[in-house]
């Protein structure tokens, strides 16, 4: 069985819609990378028996993510937020060459803030630092 | 001492990043670890992988153990 990262996402998203030990599994499994073998020790019970666990846990999130599609939606969000924030450092640029359009550059910069506010729920470059 | 090469999520919702790190396989869950030799951005396209070539062989040489998952990422960027 290799695992699929993507799993780990839909865990972010539906997690809480699991039960306690099913989502504590899944979270050994993908978020820390733990073997069946490793998880089967740590709650004693059999591999066989982490395998089965996991295999439900994960039909439970894709039938989540069929269903409801928020990671797909995310993506989509995230996509369209970058494309306004490509449209708005545009109209940006063409308002230097114009003297007239002060106000205009301040609203499209405050655009530009709030766009930046959004897009950093999807940041993780602050952990490539340490 | 068993020593393993894992994987390790960081990032918050939305925004999944993975840590490459070696640690001592007694304590999977503790956060310790004995060196971090690389990263797993999933979030890009395409995906990002940097490892630390010299550490992860000489890591595997002395011994430690890369999880399945670590060990096909290293076989895909060429590095085992």
């Amino acid at each position: 069985m290799d695992k699929n990262l993507g799993i780990s996402t839909l865990l972010d998203l539906y997690g809480e819609l699991l039960t306690e030990k099913q989502r504590d599994v899944l979270e050994l499994y993908y978020n820390d990378d733990l073997s069946l073998a490793e998880i089967a020790a740590q709650y004693d019970i059999s591999r066989q028996g982490v395998h089965d666990s996991i295999k439900r846990g994960e039909e439970a999130l894709l039938k989540f993510e069929e269903v409801l599609g928020l990671s797909r939606r995310e993506e989509e969000n995230k996509k369209q937020l970058d494309e306004f924030k490509r449209m708005a450092l545009e109209i940006f640029e063409e308002c230097k060459k114009v003297s007239f359009a002060r106000n205009i550059a301040d609203k499209t910069i405050a655009l530009l803030e709030e766009l930046d506010s959004k897009l950093a729920e999807y940041d993780n470059s602050k952990y490539l630092e340490d | 001492m068993a020593v393993k090469i894992r994987l390790r999520r960081m990032g918050a919702k939305k925004a999944p990043f993975y840590r490459i790190v070696v640690a001592d396989s007694r304590y999977p869950r503790d956060g310790r670890f004995i060196e971090e030799i690389g990263y797993y951005d999933p979030t890009k396209e395409p995906t990002v992988l940097k490892v630390d070539e010299e550490k992860a062989k000489s890591w595997i040489a002395k011994g430690a153990q890369p999880t399945d998952t670590v060990k096909s990422l290293l076989k895909k960027n060429g590095t085992i």
